[in-house]
């Protein structure tokens, strides 16, 4: 496993360096300079298994340089570990500690899903303006979950996506699929009860016609699986 | 005019009387589709409904701790409680449960009502979240097993060594002094049916904090619930039938 890359950040892609060579993905998760928070990848897995990927449908090009193209639909997958970063007024980075252990799946989307990104953050930054107050202490961490949030969810196919931050220090992302269907998807923002529930847990519910069909604690990724598959039939 | 002669006179019919009894829940869920209100935190529609028509958590529950949920003020609709009484607050010793045969003055508890004009309607059907299982896991070790063994219960384990369990929501009739339709929202972890789930503020040194998980699993499926099968309107609402709450003379 490559650990402790050096990279840049711009607000709408990372760039890794790996033995000097710049590796860079378009990617939809579009990341503020600001946050104190990034992400490092595992590109040795990427690089020793791309026949895992192409049969999941990921289509990763290769060499690992410049821009990738993929199946507007998909997203690439990698896995990440938390860093919690301070940067200088310039936009470089300091790291300031890192955990391996903390590892969680992020999704490199094409560049056809921010659009999909940048409305659901829009409905984030709406709520954030008159809820902030609702974020556990550390803020940064939890804005970080919601980017992270953001990114994976940035694959559902939606018409319509509303946010709420509430007070027990949860993010619920509700989209309207079509004129039948919504999914409500919720996110504890605090350390602890993302412990307790699970880093990639998420409460999940699907309601149809008004009325919801089941109330699940599932992964994220069966979540997106779900609700591609049910939008494909 | 002052603002006192706009307060409304407080419903006495909602006020326990010597022949009522307590409502067996079970039985009344059975017999009728029956409704619920809760009052919003909120006087404002568009702070207690999103853009969806759900209700928001923060309208539900006042400062949104999960330890809050369990004991969840409700009240009954279909039988003498209506939906303008949510403007009246009982406060305490108002608020004291009611028991089984008490007769109530009402001159003793006029100085614990709370007027609170213009209040929101949070609708529910008892259906939708009376006897709804909640499922969760729980690790299995040595502090679950103990606790397991303590009750003769046998979950399966799931294939990563945690207990595959159902949590469930029970609404109980909690009448109180001033309100005999009040009722109350609890869950329980389906091991013990004595103790309702409630959160811990925090836990204690030396506990292992994941003992607390399968709580936070239930109570943020129980919020979800709560959230998800709250209505802005009520289409229709059976009556409560009177032998559900008088005694037999």
């Amino acid at each position: 496993m490559v650990k402790n890359k050096e990279f840049t950040q711009t607000p709408n892609s990372i760039k890794l360096k790996k033995n000097e060579e710049i590796l860079q993905w378009e990617v939809g998760i579009p990341m503020s300079a600001t946050m104190a928070t990034t992400i490092d990848i595992d590109i040795d897995t990427l690089e020793e298994n791309p026949p895992q990927y192409m049969q999941t449908g990921y289509c990763l090009a290769s060499p690992f340089e410049g821009f990738y193209s993929f199946d507007p639909n998909q997203q690439i997958e990698a896995t990440a570990v938390h860093f919690q970063v301070s940067t200088t007024p310039s936009g470089s980075i300091d790291y300031v500690s890192y955990d391996p252990t903390q590892l969680r799946s992020i999704f490199f989307s094409s560049p056809s899903i921010p659009s999909n990104f940048n409305k659901i953050q829009f409905a984030v930054s709406e709520e954030l303006k008159n809820y902030s107050h609702y974020l556990p202490n550390g803020s940064a961490m939890a804005l970080s979950r919601i980017n992270a949030l953001i990114g994976q969810l940035s694959a559902i196919p939606f018409e319509e996506v509303i946010a709420e931050l509430t007070p027990s220090q949860t993010i619920k992302i509700k989209f309207k699929l079509d004129a039948e269907k919504i999914i409500s998807v919720t996110k504890p923002l605090d350390s602890q009860q993302e412990r307790e529930l699970g880093v990639d847990m998420v409460i999940f519910t699907l309601f149809i016609d008004g009325n919801a069909q089941f109330i699940r604690t599932v992964n994220i990724k069966k979540v997106i699986n779900f609700v591609q598959k049910l939008m494909s039939e | 005019m002052s603002l006192s002669l706009s307060v409304p006179p407080y419903p006495k019919g909602i006020i326990p009387d010597v022949s009522f009894k307590y409502i067996d829940m079970d039985d009344l869920n059975k017999s009728a589709h029956i409704a619920i209100v809760r009052r919003s935190t909120f006087n404002d529609v568009s702070k207690t409904f999103d853009g969806f028509g759900g209700v928001r958590e923060d309208a539900l529950i006042r400062d949104g701790k999960l330890r809050n949920i369990p004991g969840l003020s409700m009240n009954l609709l279909g039988g003498k409680f209506e939906v303008s009484h949510i403007d009246f607050i009982q406060k305490a010793p108002a608020s004291a449960y009611w028991e089984e045969g008490e007769e109530i003055s009402f001159r003793q508890y006029i100085e614990c009502i709370q007027y609170k004009g213009g209040s929101i309607p949070i609708y529910f059907f008892l259906s939708d979240i009376h006897k709804i299982h909640l499922p969760y896991t729980r690790k299995a070790d040595k502090v679950t097993n103990k606790y397991l063994a303590q009750f003769e219960a046998t979950p399966p384990v799931s294939n990563n060594e945690r207990y595959e369990l159902e949590g469930f929501t029970i609404v109980s009739h909690k009448p109180n002094k001033l309100n005999y339709w009040h009722v109350e929202l609890d869950a329980f972890d389906g091991i013990n049916p004595a103790a309702p789930v409630v959160k811990p503020k925090s836990p204690k040194k030396g506990v292992d904090k994941k003992s607390t998980s399968h709580k936070t699993q239930i109570m943020l499926e129980l919020k979800e619930l709560l959230t998800t099968k709250a209505m802005k309107t009520l289409s229709d609402c059976a009556s409560v039938p009177e032998n559900t709450y008088k005694a037999l003379p």
